[in-house]
């Protein structure tokens, strides 16, 4: 027996016309094997219509806001630690390309030579240095010390209040049940 | 959509973290049903919610403003869920913990209660032989009410695939249905002869 369009109507929940309803309680009324699957599907759908939507235990938001926290938290330590190992990689790589450029661009005269360059401009920079404080000892007013020294004092105070800020933050957004 | 949630969606897109939290008030319904009917299970169906929700916290500012929010929601949702569902393949269904049901009396008592476990068990038993797919389809249109072309937009299939689909789902749910309720002995396959 041909059970097309009939299992489509029964089973797509298509509008059907008076003829098409007609033709399909002829089919049934013939059709063994229609039939229990239309008496199923009605049970089944009954079934599932009468089941009420579940929800969840209450405080739900709550449980959200301490989610949300915890989430946040993982998430800022994953971005530190995959920005440290990002550094980490860039430092490693720099210095095998340095030590690279340094092995492969010439022979080890090249290299002590090399060195002795970069001590002789470390050594002259000391120097520099060291005239440069020499002269402002000597030739600047005493104003220009005071303004130094409250500007250092300042430099410092201010990095540190900024810094015990960042740890107090830090530690305050570490802990998700601080708010509770 | 009301007012006040587009406002709250609105703000909740420029990281207004108390917006979001009335968002996860007025849809914490929908989107747990579907985890709990996917997963079968009250403890994973909160954890699945909570981590749907965080989920579209993150992908808020790729929301579409012209798509309905809902069905972007419970699109995210019913994605995990397939997923879980296909990491696990075990489903087990949680019957000792009842879940919050809408009750239509204040205080329901034992019986209605029991009726409730019942309901829900045989509905659960009847879900977990589809396969996910089919099992959120079914879900979202009969839970949720969403039209076949909604159901596409959540799943991200064609309205054509949805319609074979829901097909599919129905005809297998009708043949679970005759196998549990038939005589012993008795055995029926899809547009077969009852066989003795």
């Amino acid at each position: 027996m041909v059970h097309q369009p009939y299992s489509s109507w029964l089973l797509d929940e298509v509008k059907l016309t008076p003829e098409q309803k007609k033709q399909l309680e002829e089919h049934l009324e013939s059709c063994t094997e229609c039939q229990p699957v239309q008496h199923a599907w009605v049970s089944v759908k009954k079934e599932i219509t009468s089941s009420p939507m579940a929800s969840p235990a209450a405080g739900f938001t709550t449980r959200w806001k301490t989610y949300l926290q915890i989430r946040n938290s993982v998430n800022q330590k994953q971005l530190a630690k995959r920005w440290l190992l990002g550094l980490s990689l860039a430092a490693v790589a720099t210095l095998i390309l340095l030590i690279t450029q340094i092995f492969t661009s010439g022979s080890a005269l090249t290299l002590i030579l090399g060195i002795s360059q970069a001590q002789q401009l470390a050594s002259g920079l000391v120097s520099q240095l060291r005239n440069v404080t020499w002269l402002l000892f000597h030739n600047s007013s005493p104003w220009i010390w005071v303004i130094l020294i409250v500007g250092v004092a300042s430099w410092v105070a201010i990095s540190l209040i900024a810094g015990s800020y960042i740890i107090v933050r830090s530690r305050r957004k570490e802990s998700p049940n601080h708010e509770n | 959509m009301s007012l006040a949630e587009a406002e709250w969606l609105r703000l909740a897109q420029h990281k207004d973290d108390t917006a979001f939290e009335h968002l996860v008030e007025t849809y914490q319904r929908p989107v747990f049903n579907l985890c709990y009917r996917m997963l079968g299970n009250q403890q994973e169906a909160e954890d699945a919610a909570q981590e749907a929700f965080w989920r579209a916290y993150q992908a808020l500012d790729r929301y579409d403003n012209n798509r309905s929010f809902i069905t972007w929601l419970l699109s995210i949702t019913a994605h995990y869920c397939i997923d879980q569902q296909r990491k696990r393949r075990l489903p087990t269904l949680d019957i000792d913990l009842l879940t919050d049901f809408d009750a239509p009396d204040a205080a329901p008592g034992p019986e209605t209660l029991l009726k409730k476990k019942q309901d829900t068990e045989a509905v659960n038993a009847l879900l977990e032989n589809l396969k996910e797919q089919d099992r959120a389809i079914i879900i979202l249109r009969y839970w949720q009410e969403f039209s076949e072309e909604e159901i596409a937009q959540t799943l991200s299939l064609s309205v054509s695939a949805v319609k074979s689909r829901l097909h599919r789902a129905r005809m297998q749910l009708a043949n679970l249905w005759m196998e549990e309720h038939q005589p012993l002995g008795l055995e029926r396959s899809i547009h077969g002869s009852p066989t003795l």
